[in-house]
């Protein structure tokens, strides 16, 4: 059976057009705000002197200073972590065909700040530094990151080993995320309850967000690891789109199912540990951003992710610069803002959206 | 012959649901698997393109041992329609375009585009193709699901219950289709069926499950009365209505039971 000489649509053309489009207005306001981004803070600087210093031609020391080590180190992390988050909720949901999914839903948030906690108060990590206001700081970052890390990466791991047993059911790996989240929550609960109030203080301390504690070192560990987890999503577009019309129909074309949610799993997960345990956890994000972006561009993954990616991308820019500049030269939690930016505009979408 | 089972079987937890399944399928017909619910119609289906794996027995596609084939090469022989169709926001023309899958390696080139474009003219469904799954009835959906089925370019059709949730305009207008269909390409197809009436109109060959195993099959002209009645544990007679098989049951099931 042949079906040679067919025509596409142009309208089909047009359609497929206007979704790019739509990916390049996505990409031109995450530029901008880039850059607004850059000249917005405690101290405000000329979007010619943000230029020429990304040029490195800085006309300034202090310039230079600020744009390098301070705020693009800032802004690179709030890329690669909304975009890294949202395109990893969004997987997350298509693999288990459940609009909760998140890095909350299936415990992995609730599993870094655990690790977090336990290496506060068994390792004492969580130090009073000075006597000022930004007193509580953790000693060893490094401890603290690798102990979260740890934990998010083996609760992520137990959930697809059952999974695994239970073929890779979707409502399995959901209700073994929500069984394990409240594991580690009561143990967190536990480990505050004996902890003195410095300890206290920093446990609370990692568990807000924060962008401002990744540097270079932090960047340069990561973005490899997200770049490659990114392009991995967007190659895997199509089993998703597959997938989305129910596991036996995806077989049926060809679709290794089972494979495919697990690994599709395993790099979310391995995405969502690795930004929580470095800049704390980012509420709403990995959630909200895959449903907003589902609801204007519909849920074909081959726009659906990039433009997750992107607007991920961009909650998380708006977030941190609101942090930022909100209460100068105070920097607020950035997991704040995130909800406060993302949610109206969710339940707007929500009770403007189509029906499903 | 383009399919054969021989002596299958297919347990889920110890509990046999398939037992000792022989039967050929040729080309160019309809073969309709017919019995009562629960009796391994579908499981019997989705044993035929390894959606399921039987515990024992063999399964031969053109020859070529089912068993040897990886999943993308029996999507080439084989296309499948589930029984309900889930509904996303992506539109007709991306939904049908998935049943390149097989075929492509990356990205869908210009010439499964084209394909696309040419079984939706084939089904008159382009005034929909860029409407939304989820904007559709469910007999469009079914129509959508054969497409998808069709651009696949397999020579093996299987269909689940393909009528179970449509209107009767609905269910005559997908099997008339998928008669045309098999006309047109010589496809071999394999549905299983609730509707016997639709059944006997249709199809050209039937095999009746019961107990587990085939109870009975054969061409669908030849179907006895005293076949369906042992098969459905119910008394019915076969009449004809200007020139159409029609199956009544001939007391109620209560009594039957």
């Amino acid at each position: 059976m042949h079906f040679d000489h067919g025509a596409v649509p142009d309208a089909y053309i047009g359609y497929i057009r206007k979704k790019s489009w739509l990916l390049f207005a996505l990409f031109s306001l995450m530029a901008i705000l880039f850059l607004i981004s850059l000249c917005k803070g405690a101290v405000k600087l000329p979007l010619s002197a943000v230029v020429q210093t990304l040029m490195l031609d800085a006309p300034s020391r202090k310039a230079d200073l600020i744009v390098w080590n301070i705020r693009l180190p800032q802004i690179v992390i709030a890329i690669l972590s909304g975009a890294g988050l949202a395109v990893s909720g969004a997987v997350m949901q298509s693999v288990l065909k459940n609009p909760l999914a998140s890095p909350f839903t299936l415990g992995i948030s609730h599993a870094a700040a655990f690790g977090a906690a336990l290496s506060v108060i068994i390792m004492g990590t969580g130090v009073m530094a000075s006597s000022s206001g930004d007193a509580v700081a953790i000693s060893s970052p490094v401890i603290t990151v690798a102990t979260a890390f740890s934990f998010s990466i083996f609760t992520a791991l137990i959930i697809i080993f059952i999974s695994g047993k239970k073929g890779a059911a979707p409502q399995v790996m959901v209700l073994t995320g929500v069984a394990l989240g409240s594991l580690f929550t009561a143990g967190t609960m536990l480990l505050q309850f004996f902890a003195d109030d410095v300890q206290l203080a920093a446990m609370v301390f990692w568990t807000f967000g924060d962008l401002a504690r990744a540097d270079w070192n932090d960047i340069a560990l990561i973005a490899p690891i997200v770049l490659v987890l990114l392009g991995f999503f967007l190659v895997k577009s199509r089993d998703y789109n597959g997938m989305a019309m129910g596991d036996e129909s995806a077989k049926g074309i060809g679709i290794r199912v089972e494979w495919v949610r697990l690994s599709g799993m395993l790099a979310a997960s391995l995405m969502t540990a690795l930004i929580i345990s470095f800049v704390g956890i980012i509420s709403f994000v990995g959630l909200a951003a895959p449903h907003i972006v589902r609801r204007i561009i519909g849920d074909d993954h081959r726009f659906l992710l990039p433009a997750s990616i992107l607007t991920g991308a961009l909650i998380l820019l708006a977030a941190d610069m609101v942090a930022r500049l909100v209460m100068l030269p105070h920097v607020l939690p950035v997991s704040i803002f995130t909800a406060f930016l993302g949610a109206p505009v969710f339940i707007y979408l929500i009770i403007k959206g189509n029906p499903r | 012959m383009i399919l054969t089972v021989n002596q299958i079987d297919f347990k889920y937890k110890s509990v046999k649901i398939l037992e000792d399944i022989n039967f050929s399928i040729p080309r160019g017909e309809i073969t309709v698997i017919l019995g009562p619910n629960g009796v391994g119609k579908t499981t019997l289906l989705k044993c035929l393109n390894k959606i399921l794996t039987p515990s024992t027995g063999r399964i031969h596609v053109k020859d070529k041992p089912l068993k040897a084939m990886d999943i993308r090469q029996i999507a080439k022989e084989i296309s499948y329609v589930a029984q309900y169709n889930e509904a996303g926001k992506i539109t007709v023309f991306d939904a049908v375009l998935m049943g390149r899958y097989p075929h492509i390696r990356f990205t869908a080139g210009k010439e499964d585009l084209k394909k696309v474009g040419s079984v939706l003219t084939h089904l008159n469904l382009s005034h929909m193709a860029l409407k939304n799954l989820y904007e559709l009835s469910g007999g469009e959906l079914q129509q959508v699901a054969i497409a998808r089925a069709l651009v696949q370019e397999t020579d093996i059709l299987l269909l689940d219950e393909p009528t179970s949730s449509l209107d009767l305009k609905n269910q005559t207008r997908i099997l008339s289709l998928v008669r045309h269909i098999v006309q047109d390409h010589n496809l071999a197809v394999i549905m299983t069926m609730h509707d016997l009436n639709s059944a006997l109109r249709y199809a050209d060959q039937y095999i009746c499950l019961k107990n587990h195993t085939v109870f009975g099959a054969g061409k669908i002209e030849e179907i006895r009365s005293d076949l369906l009645t042992k098969v459905y544990g119910l008394p019915v007679e076969i009449i004809r209505h200007k020139g159409y098989p029609l199956v009544v049951p001939v007391e109620d099931a209560s009594k039957a039971a």
